[in-house]
């Protein structure tokens, strides 16, 4: 089959050929079986897609739509607008602290140049020595 | 309910804050942003998620849809672009981990290994998904949505010779792909 008039016949389905093109596809489709064939094959495939398209999503989409909206929407009411406000000063809050908190284990750091996590903390590194001696192990001796 | 009224009421109340006529338009086009979404993407959870983004994306642009375009081709224009985006992004998310793109994986390698189950549906949604994009897209905005040639060129941006000629390779492919299932 020549491609030219194969490429007619998917182009006659769209409506794009002209006057001299069309005839010539007729011509062929009279004489050729095969090129016949063709077209009630790509007719088949065409009306399988139409046919096989999901026209739906999942139930309740409408609902799921408009949940989302309100969910976007910003607050209406007082009390509404009362607790995003909170939730935002928090945010900030929680952003600041975290962000003190970064800089000061950085700080600590630095300044002891001890990596541990007492060291990050700012808290003294005891010996064992200094525990051992620790007024608490004075009073055990004393209890005994 | 809102049955009867033209889109343009709609999206006046809708502009107006009346939820209702929003839900209205969301049940009037569900179809066919439906028919958009899931023929790019196949029946899957991002699907959904994209065909809600769609809506939420009309909703934001009410005040500024200045109707110039048929509420329809809007909503299909947002779909398709949403969709586009979202391939692109499973097949970097793919390509990421195991180097080659999602259609490969999720889609069975051939369409016609199927062909005794009579799942018309999932048949053409697997051998669809395995065009590429660009022939995907006009495949479902002419086959699926029913759009003209022109009016798929004007969605796409592309010229209209280019949207025939991906019309017409992508129906070979999909003969090739079916050619057992429907006989074709």
């Amino acid at each position: 089959m020549k491609k030219k008039i194969l490429e007619l016949l998917y182009l006659s389905f769209d409506g794009r050929l002209s006057d001299e093109e069309r005839r010539l596809l007729e011509d062929e489709l009279a004489r050729s079986p095969r090129l016949r064939e063709e077209k009630k094959r790509i007719e088949t495939l065409r009306g399988a897609i139409e046919r096989g398209a999901a026209r739906s999503f999942r139930p309740f989409f409408a609902e799921r739509v408009m949940h989302a909206i309100a969910a976007a929407r910003p607050a209406k009411n007082g009390l509404e607008r009362f607790a995003v406000s909170l939730q935002l000063a928090f945010r900030r809050v929680a952003l600041v602290g975290a962000t003190a908190i970064l800089l000061l284990t950085i700080f600590n750091i630095v300044r002891t140049g001890d990596l541990s996590v007492a060291g990050a903390l700012g808290m003294p590194q005891e010996t064992l020595v200094e525990v051992l001696e620790s007024p608490f192990d004075a009073t055990v001796e004393e209890l005994l | 309910m809102d049955d009867h009224l033209t889109d343009e009421k709609l999206i006046r109340q809708a502009r107006e804050g009346d939820d209702e006529a929003f839900r209205g338009l969301v049940r009037r086009y569900e179809s066919l942003v439906a028919g958009t979404v899931i023929g790019m993407l196949g029946q899957c959870p991002e699907a959904d998620d994209v065909g809600q983004e769609t809506f939420l994306r009309l909703y934001r642009s009410l005040k500024n849809f200045r109707g110039e375009s048929k509420l329809g081709t809007y909503l299909t224009r947002i779909a398709i672009n949403l969709s586009l985006n979202e391939l692109k992004r499973r097949k970097r998310r793919m390509g990421l981990f195991f180097g080659k793109p999602v259609e490969e994986i999720r889609g069975i390698a051939d369409p016609r290994a199927d062909a005794g189950t009579n799942e018309d549906k999932e048949v053409v949604h697997r051998a669809i998904g395995q065009l590429e994009a660009r022939f995907r897209s006009v495949i479902v905005l002419r086959l699926i949505d029913g759009y003209s040639t022109e009016e798929t060129s004007k969605i796409l941006k592309i010229p209209v010779g280019t949207v025939l000629s991906r019309l017409s390779r992508a129906q070979k492919k999909l003969k090739t792909l079916l050619t057992s299932y429907y006989g074709a």
